[in-house]
């Protein structure tokens, strides 16, 4: 009984969020972006390293990453996208520097890290 | 300012629905941000959580710590965090609620706890040792302390036990790690702690990493090694020698893939290769080698030598080691080692947690002894620490029962009443007799003949091999335990008294890491509630024991630390009376190295550093090379390059070292077929009472898996996921199956992090220890294992205070 | 303590008299409305049953057309069940 009203809103809001993720980036405006598109996961399901679901939900992204140097150093998925309570698409690149500060430092002020390093392949340069 | 967490959570809440509604609100979360841009100030130290001495700075904002960055310029990890590193800000101050705050006692271990005041805290612990002092003599007293506490804090409580409770029962848990390379080091070298450096890894054209999952155990450092690879794809190799494929092993050119317990078989074949191949170096064995063999070190000629190893060819060899073990590639490895440019060998727990440690250290040695491969640029036997003040603080500090400060050995006279000497106590006050090693000292708590015992900043409860062997022992109620740390753990459990420490960063002090480096982290923030850095609970507990006792040299083991401030000025003190008496000499002469010259570096100073001057630039990268280690010019004898000046030998020669195959002390049997073998995690560090605790890193591993390999798994009926029951004649597990080619076939591995009953590996490994370091052997046990069950949904486990 | 992030569906005639109306209901944060009668609405409770509770009796509010649930985080409940509270 308990949660169900809680349970069944979760589900709709899962579809909901795959069904209204493209309307959703037009429409926002910074201030208002969402700090976390994931779809919501119960707390068991939390207990799950990001890596073992995205291997099949986004192959690709996987395979990039598990094949670049952070997937061989092992630089997992959260150190820079964070958890589920501060996911984020892009990272903040402040969270580059905690690595990589003096290229941070040193970077064009107006490019992102990943314009000159492709995310998930981090090739030395583009 | 920052948010609070359920601020943040709230300000969430309200833009994920604004943005349902397409609304624009007149809030953000981006204060949230670990890395706003108003940062109050950075503070540089180094990584708490392994031995790779990782430097680091700590964000603080209005008091708070709120995110940590690498430091570029630092030596060590040139700027690079793994993601503990990048996250234990979160343990710090108020950051984490369950921090211990307050000094807990109860008189019995079957009664709840009680907040009480530090004073009667300290009156209670002082009480209590000098009652058991008087009553069962000093060696019923004991110390087991950390390779994660400061230099500063082992120095003074190795010397409050000895010079000033009379007894040499000083231990810490890097005898569970360390104590064998320490073993191999004296024995094959003459001196402990690694010839080079880090810097090797940009110089080596030959890695070869035997029990040692670099990748996971240290990240930071193996980024390093990986850089080198795959920037010189062609001309540098790699190979790696373990019985379980690991993350590390791929980036290997070659896998030798040995049945547990075979590993010194195996490095007696490369040296048979190294041998009947000619690839040893005539000139480097001439000037610099002796082969010796037996207990009592009998020195024997290089003829001897050979026909002992005859015995090892690479064809018997491979039959012998099993898994993927071929002559060939016995023949390619010692081929490749021998002929490199520089060739660094590295290794951790799978070789020194052997009941034969020492001597597969000796093994891995003699490869580089017989091939001139040390003291050159790229050449090195390296062994990885794992805690980050193992080497500093333990074994240069005097944290084992057998040496005093400054690598002397308890038993030698002049050396012991030298410390006396420095510390200005009567002669004769040191007993002469090294005090009980780790695995005695739990022992003598099970007979009950140590009857108080400080246990700080660890948890034996859950990292003893055959632990509940051992807990039996420490849930006595005439034994009193006293628990210094700063989370509950599974020892905390088993305490009557807890003292909350402040953690890193909120407290000043040295940690050494793996390549001789001493580093400083000054306090940055404030520690939770009462907690209070463990240099100040020794000074007065001492001063209090003085009195108890009547005994007025106890007092004069900290009268030179008196008055001093806690925060900084003690911890200061003590490190000046460590460096500039009693280090200043010695091999690891560290008087250079005062807090005024770590404080200007970015990372630390590599001894020896007998100067200021030498210092200030770091120190000495290659030990024993004149040119490039002060102490070769001083001490040279000759002309040559390399000056082995080391304590242990006064012959000045490298040892190559006789040593047979010998297996593990149990073997898999028709009762228990399976070969356990336990190692790390790369979220989760030691017992998880720290990593455990942020949320990123308990989701990333939330418990101990059994990594079963496929065949075995087909053969026996599980899946990923399935209940496994993990038994052997000490204990059972029962954890979810990882069905993975990682152990070899016959072999299960399982990760030894987690706090819950049934999936501390703890339980179930063995106690049998090296004859020599007396260390155990948690890497080979016999267990038999059995599908209980299809998968369950399992919940992470942490001991909690009981409210 | 769990917290919900909710869009409120309010009659659009009548959005003040709804905001004023929903403020009332202890635990509930308005944090901004529309003119199409959308309400931005944050609700905090001691458990997730008692935010049930919290969105019957705003269902109940007679200018309320419809909630939804946009965002929930329930993780110390979470941990409280881990610890066996």
């Amino acid at each position: 009984m308990k949660g169900q009203f809680l349970r069944s809103c979760i589900l709709v809001l899962a579809v909901a969020l795959v069904v209204a993720c493209p309307a959703w980036a037009s429409k926002n405006t910074p201030s208002s972006k969402p700090a976390s598109a994931h779809p919501e996961l119960s707390a068991q399901e939390k207990l799950t390293p990001c890596s073992q679901c995205h291997k099949d939900a986004t192959p690709t992204v996987y395979k990039e990453w598990y094949n670049s140097v952070h997937g061989i150093d092992n630089v997992k998925c959260f150190q820079c996208h964070g958890t589920y309570e501060d996911i984020k698409a892009s990272p903040d690149e402040a969270t580059c520097a905690s690595c990589h500060n003096a290229q941070y430092m040193k970077r064009p002020k107006n490019k992102k890290c990943w314009d000159c390093h492709p995310a998930h392949y981090f090739f030395i340069h583009k | 300012m920052g948010l609070s967490r359920r601020e943040f959570i709230k300000r969430t809440a309200a833009l994920t629905a604004a943005s349902y509604a397409g609304l624009s609100l007149p809030i953000s979360n981006e204060d949230y941000s670990a890395h706003a841009s108003d940062a109050d100030s950075w503070h540089k130290g180094t990584c708490r959580l392994c031995g790779s001495g990782c430097r680091l700075e700590l964000e603080v904002k209005n008091g708070k710590a709120v995110a940590l960055r690498g430091i570029p310029q630092s030596r060590t990890n040139m700027g690079y965090l793994c993601m503990k590193g990048m996250l234990f800000y979160k343990l710090m101050g108020n950051n984490h609620p369950e921090r211990l705050k307050k000094p807990l006692y109860r008189a019995r271990k079957d009664q709840p706890f009680r907040e009480i005041s530090w004073d009667r805290a300290l009156d209670i612990a002082s009480k209590e040792f000098a009652k058991t002092v008087k009553k069962y003599g000093n060696n019923s007293v004991a110390y087991y302390g950390s390779g994660q506490a400061f230099t500063e804090e082992t120095y003074i409580f190795q010397k409050v036990m000895r010079g000033g409770l009379k007894t040499n029962n000083v231990e810490g848990n890097p005898r569970l790690c360390m104590a064998s390379a320490v073993g191999g080091y004296v024995t094959s070298f003459g001196a402990d702690e690694p010839i080079g450096s880090y810097s090797n890894f940009e110089r080596a054209s030959c890695f070869f990493i035997i029990g040692s999952n670099t990748a996971e155990a240290h990240p930071v450092l193996f980024r390093r090694i990986m850089r080198r690879k795959m920037d010189n794809k062609d001309t540098v190799k790699v190979i790696n020698a373990d019985p379980r494929v690991s993350p590390t092993s791929r980036i290997a050119d070659l896998h030798l893939q040995f049945a547990p317990g075979t590993d010194l078989a195996l490095l007696n074949a490369m040296a048979y290769v190294i041998l009947e191949d000619k690839l040893y170096n005539e000139d480097f064995l001439k000037n610099y080698a002796d082969f010796r063999m037996g207990k009592k070190k009998k020195k024997v000629s290089l003829q001897k030598y050979m026909a002992f190893i005859k015995d090892y060819t690479p064809e018997k060899v491979a039959r012998i080691c099993g898994g993927n073990i071929t002559a060939d590639k016995i023949r390619k490895a010692a081929l490749w080692f021998a002929k490199s440019e520089g060739t660094m060998s590295l290794w951790t727990m799978g070789i020194n947690q052997r009941s034969r440690g020492v001597w597969a250290n000796n093994l891995i040695h003699n490869l580089h002894i017989l091939t001139g491969q040390l003291c050159r640029p790229g050449a090195d036997s390296f062994s990885l620490t794992g805690q980050p003040n193992a080497c500093g603080g333990v074994r240069e500090g005097g944290g084992l029962c057998h040496i005093l400060p400054a690598h002397r050995l308890v038993k030698k006279n002049k050396l012991r009443h030298q410390v006396e000497r420095l510390w200005g106590i009567p002669e004769g006050r040191i007993p002469p007799k090294p005090g009980y090693h780790t695995m005695a000292m739990f022992e003598a708590v099970n007979e009950g003949k140590i009857k108080a015992i400080w246990i700080n900043c660890t948890s034996p409860a859950q990292s003893l091999p055959n632990c509940d062997k051992y807990r039996k022992g420490m849930r006595r109620e005439d034994v009193f335990i006293v628990v210094s740390d700063i989370f509950p753990t599974k020892t905390t459990e088993l305490a009557n008294l807890i003292l909350p420490t402040a953690f890193i960063f909120e407290k000043t002090g040295v940690y050494g890491c793996t390549e001789r480096r001493s580093q400083l982290t000054v306090k940055a923030v404030n520690a939770p509630g009462e907690a209070k850095p463990e240099v100040w609970m020794v000074r007065e507990w001492a001063l209090r024991l003085s009195k108890e006792l009547n005994d007025p040299v106890i007092k004069k083991c900290v009268e030179p630390f008196m008055g001093k401030e806690p925060d900084y000025e003690l911890p200061k003190a003590i490190w000046e009376e460590y460096t500039q008496k009693l280090t200043k000499g010695r091999d690891n002469d560290l008087s250079g190295a005062t807090y005024e010259v770590l404080e200007k570096l970015p990372d630390g100073v590599q001894w020896p550093a007998p100067t200021k001057q030498w210092a200030l630039k770091g120190g000495t990268d290659i030990k024993f090379v004149r040119g490039l280690d002060p102490l070769a010019d001083k001490y040279a004898k000759n002309d040559l390059p390399y000056q082995f000046y080391g304590p242990a030998h006064p012959d000045r020669k490298l040892w190559i070292w006789l040593r047979p195959q010998k297996g593990p002390a149990e073997m898999p049997d028709s009762k228990y077929p399976f070969y356990l073998s336990t190692g790390r995690i790369i979220d989760h560090w030691h017992t998880s009472s720290m990593t455990g605790r942020i949320i990123e890193l308990m989701r990333a591993n939330p418990y101990a898996y059994v990594e079963v390999n496929p065949k075995d798994a087909e053969r026996l009926g599980i899946k990923p996921g399935d209940m496994i029951e993990v038994v052997s004649r000490r204990g059972r597990n029962i954890l979810p199956a990882k069905v993975y080619v990682g152990p070899c076939e016959g072999m299960v591995f399982v990760y030894w992090h987690d706090e819950d009953e049934n999936r501390m590996i703890n339980r179930v490994t063995k106690d049998a220890f090296d004859p020599g370091s007396k260390e155990p052997e948690f890497k080979i046990c016999a267990c038999r294992i059995k599908r209980v069950s299809g998968p369950r949904p399992l919940k992470p486990f942490l001991v909690h205070m009981k409210a | 303590m769990p917290v919900g992030g909710f869009v409120i569906n309010v009659d659009p005639e009548r959005i003040e008299e709804s905001v004023h109306r929903l403020e009332s209901v202890e635990g509930v944060e308005i944090h901004g409305s529309d003119n199409k009668g959308n309400v931005v609405a944050v609700m905090e409770s001691s458990t997730s049953s008692e935010m049930e509770a919290m969105v019957k009796a705003i269902m109940a509010i007679e200018t309320v057309y419809s909630v939804a649930l946009t965002y929930f985080n329930g993780e110390d409940e979470v941990e409280r069940g881990r610890d066996g509270v």
